[in-house]
């Protein structure tokens, strides 16, 4: 009995103990150091330390035993600059576990990070973070010690500041994106239109005809009824990437779900605009034909791609390198398959719209309390310099890390993806600053260089060569012909207050409509009755605050 | 005192569980105040201003509110009602059946939907009961006209609340099941000595000896009355069931975890607290006054 007491006490004890103890940590932020001289240097000696948190990508991979905190990067980053890349944590980020954990160090009062960055998938907690007033105005240290590539490269796109700038302060430096990512073009089975003597269509009415043509009078003899001729879904926005339907609106002169620039110089929204009560009029009627799928409203995006991917979709409108994913796997199924990328068609008054991209992916914040700001601008700015887009006699020039993401055998050939020993791993996700640097139009430039019959000839080019679809150059030089359709979402600034209590049930009584009137469950006369709706029930608000941000970052 | 010289080992066994309790379901309930708050996460509990009742305000201010909670409470009693019903007549049924072999087949294989993440059986739901899929097909050599299942206000509540049975009645038959194996078999033969029939034995014996259990089960399903079942719904609405579709738990996603309004989200969380308790404490009382059957 005492041995049995003595271990039930000494158990209970430790279980207590041991579950107190994973409560610990708390607050041991330091005071900022004020460092007044220019500090700004290629190598710090003594190394300075900037402190991060990971939200790791589940599907990245990491080789020799590494982790987020522990890497060919961080040593990279030691060894050349004299930059210790400390981690206070790392958690792998499924279904936001990242901004969560963010959002808990913050209430909580833990240590802050020296260097975060949100993507723009969290970008209500960026704002958040910037509100909390924890991090610093980014713009004097930017323009003090940013590259002049960097400095470039921000200023091909003067708009991506915008969602970072309270009082005309810049708070949080913006992670660039390549332009033009998530502009569309249409994928049409070029072989089917041969195969009728047709030609691509440029206008909706020559559209209709390819559409009627594809689905009564199918080249490869399949029924009407089995037949999608254009693939779009409407599950989750009329504004949306693969499968997207807002070009449809465009050629009647808007873009719904987004805010456009009037010819009175103020933001108005896409979706409630005359052009709307127009195209929903035309998929009305292609839904009636048959034209769309059935179940469009159903659809999300990957499920607008399964017809196509089937070969019993004719046309499916979305991103430029789709010929890589997902409709490679066509031929798969329909041997004689081909797809080609054409522009968007045009409306009646011979215009056509189509949404645009902003070249950001997230934003990088600066914490007041760091005391070296100028090394994280040492690091990035070799990036900028060296990696967005190397020359041939650049450290990068055949891949970020030897072993990692390329290789090279004894007899100097270079070796990559599954050819590297010990696999590819997607190094660039171990840098400080997610996808290491991107220059917005280095990609469109590479690409148009090779659909021109270019060579490949940085890594860069190479690259796109090596691991895009086979028709990505081409695909892009059509985009390219149409960049003057490109409207991107002219609001890009922090959720405004009448935004978050009235936006979702604008959205929800503005998909209800447009659905029903596309299912003929309402007149199309509904959607005046819509827009008189949204305008009271808070959409006149809305504008408002829209309008009063547009002015402040646009003096 | 005495005892206590004596059991206070068991008391100390007790503890840790008692911590966790305290830690993980007392203290987070201070955070019930974030509902008056608009809670900011940096400025705390303390620094986040009071907006009162705003919060809930918010809630029924919204021009579809009573709908939202019209259609969950629809659909979550509906599917209470029946994910009780159909599996106690399952059961029975099932029980009837002599061959043990065939029995845990059958029941094996009703449990195993159970197992299946709807955001896998919302991609198969929309595959088979597309107006061309499968069930339509099946409809239609009995001459039926296709059915919009998933888009049509008529139908989505049908199809929403017969596929969740589908895929939960499993679990609740097994629970009947062990119910129906514990009753005293004496009572049977007692009865076919009275000369009951099959029938009756079920009648008289086999449901009045299954309705504690009932209770039991109803009145903890009745603490779910308010969630319609969020996994469910997300991945099979659209916008054409807004009008039937909307729950409360698809809303507060849209608007608060979306947003990251956390004041918002805590309000629509203790509303539906508050009237689950209520329900609870009513179907306790109710189950002892009619069943004499007490669950605590």
């Amino acid at each position: 009995m005492g041995i049995k007491k003595t271990a039930t006490i000494v158990m209970s004890t430790l279980l207590v103990a041991a579950s107190l103890a994973g409560c610990g940590g708390g607050k041991e932020s330091a005071p900022a150091a004020v460092n007044t001289e220019n500090v700004y240097k290629e190598k710090y000696d003594p190394p300075v330390t900037i402190t991060t948190v990971w939200g790791v990508d589940p599907t990245l991979q990491f080789k020799n035993g590494e982790s987020a905190e522990n890497n060919v990067a961080t040593k990279w980053a030691k060894d050349k600059f004299g930059i210790d890349v400390k981690s206070l944590w790392s958690v792998t980020d499924t279904n936001g576990a990242f901004a969560t954990k963010v959002r808990l160090a913050m209430s909580s009062g833990q240590e802050m990070p020296d260097v975060v960055t949100i993507g723009d998938t969290d970008s209500q907690l960026a704002q958040d973070l910037i509100d909390s007033g924890m991090y610093s105005e980014v713009g004097p240290l930017f323009d003090k010690y940013a590259s002049d590539t960097w400095k470039k490269a921000m200023s091909e796109d003067a708009n991506v500041w915008n969602p970072y700038i309270r009082d005309g302060k810049k708070m949080g430096i913006p992670v660039l994106d390549y332009a033009y990512n998530h502009d569309y073009v249409l994928w049409i089975r070029q072989d089917w239109l041969t195969k009728l003597n047709m030609k691509a269509p440029t206008t909706m009415d020559e559209l209709e005809k390819v559409m009627e043509a594809f689905k009564n009078n199918n080249p490869d003899g399949l029924a009407p009824d089995k037949v999608i001729p254009l693939s779009i879904g409407f599950k989750s926005s009329m504004n949306t990437w693969m499968g997207d339907p807002s070009w449809i609106f465009g050629a009647y002169g808007t873009i719904p779900q987004q805010w456009n620039l009037g010819s009175d110089g103020t933001l108005q929204y896409g979706s409630i605009q005359p052009g709307m009560k127009e195209g929903l009029v035309k998929i009305k009627e292609w839904f009636d034909k048959g034209y769309i799928p059935k179940e469009a409203a159903l659809w999300d995006e990957n499920k607008t791609s399964e017809p196509a991917v089937a070969g019993t979709a004719g046309i499916l409108p979305g991103p430029y390198w789709m010929s890589g994913w997902p409709l490679q796997d066509t031929v798969k199924n329909v041997p004689s398959a081909v797809w080609k990328p054409i522009t968007i068609p045009v409306g009646p008054n011979g215009k056509a719209m189509r949404h645009g991209t902003t070249t950001t992916n997230g934003v990088t914040l600066i914490n007041k309390n760091m005391k070296h700001p100028e090394a994280f601008f040492t690091y990035q700015n070799y990036m900028f310099d060296q990696l967005a887009n190397p020359s041939a006699n650049s450290e990068f020039d055949k891949g970020l890390f030897k072993g990692y993401d390329y290789d090279v055998d004894s007899s100097g050939k270079l070796l990559t993806g599954e050819n590297i020993p010990g696999g590819y791993v997607n190094s660039v996700r171990y840098l400080l600053v997610r996808d290491g640097a991107r220059i917005p139009n280095a990609q469109m430039d590479a690409l148009i260089k090779l659909a021109d019959g270019g060579k490949a000839e940085t890594r860069l080019e190479r690259d796109i060569q090596n691991n895009y679809g086979p028709l990505t150059p081409e695909a892009a030089k059509v985009l390219m012909s149409q960049k003057d359709s490109s409207y991107p979402n002219m609001f890009t600034g922090p959720t405004t207050q009448s935004m978050k209590t009235k936006m979702d049930y604008l959205n929800k009584i503005e998909s209800q409509t447009f659905n029903e009137i596309i299912y003929g469950k309402s007149p199309i006369d509904s959607f005046d009755t819509f827009v008189q709706t949204w305008k009271t029930s808070g959409g006149d608000e809305v504008t408002k605050e829209v309008n009063d941000w547009y002015k402040s970052v646009h003096k | 005192m005495k005892t206590l010289r004596k059991t206070w080992p068991f008391h100390v066994m007790l503890l840790p569980s008692m911590i966790f309790l305290l830690i993980f379901s007392y203290v987070p309930m201070a955070g019930i105040v974030m509902a008056f708050q608009d809670y900011k996460p940096w400025l705390g509990f303390t620094g986040s201003e009071w907006v009162g009742l705003a919060n809930f305000r918010y809630l029924f201010e919204r021009q579809d509110s009573i709908q939202v909670i019209w259609n969950t409470l629809v659909i979550a009693v509906l599917k209470l009602i029946f994910n009780l019903f159909v599996p106690f007549i399952f059961a029975i049924l099932l029980n009837e059946i002599r061959r043990v072999k065939l029995q845990r087949t059958i029941q094996t294989l009703v449990y195993l939907p159970h197992f299946l993440s709807w955001v896998i059986l919302g991609g198969i739901l929309i595959d088979l009961l597309a107006t061309d899929g499968f069930a339509n097909r099946i409809l239609s050599t009995f001459g039926v006209q296709p059915i919009f299942f998933l888009g049509d206000n008529d139908w989505f509540r049908f199809t929403v609340i017969a596929s969740d049975v589908w895929k939960e009645f499993g679990y609740n038959t097994i629970i009947f099941l062990a119910t129906l194996a514990g009753i005293n078999p004496s009572l049977y033969e007692a009865a076919e000595m009275d000369g009951a029939t099959r029938l009756k034995q079920t009648l008289y014996v086999t449901i009045p000896s299954m309705i504690p259990m009932v209770a039991v089960v109803g009145t903890l399903a009745l603490g779910n009355v308010l969630n319609a079942g969020f996994d469910q719904i997300f991945n099979l609405y659209n916008p054409l069931v807004y009008a039937k579709g909307d729950i409360i738990d698809t809303f507060v996603y849209r608007t608060a975890i979306l947003n990251g309004e956390m004041g918002f989200g805590t309000a629509i969380g203790l509303f539906k607290s508050v009237i689950s308790m209520v329900l609870i404490l009513l179907s306790y009382r109710l189950a002892y006054k009619w069943a004499n059957y007490r669950i605590f």
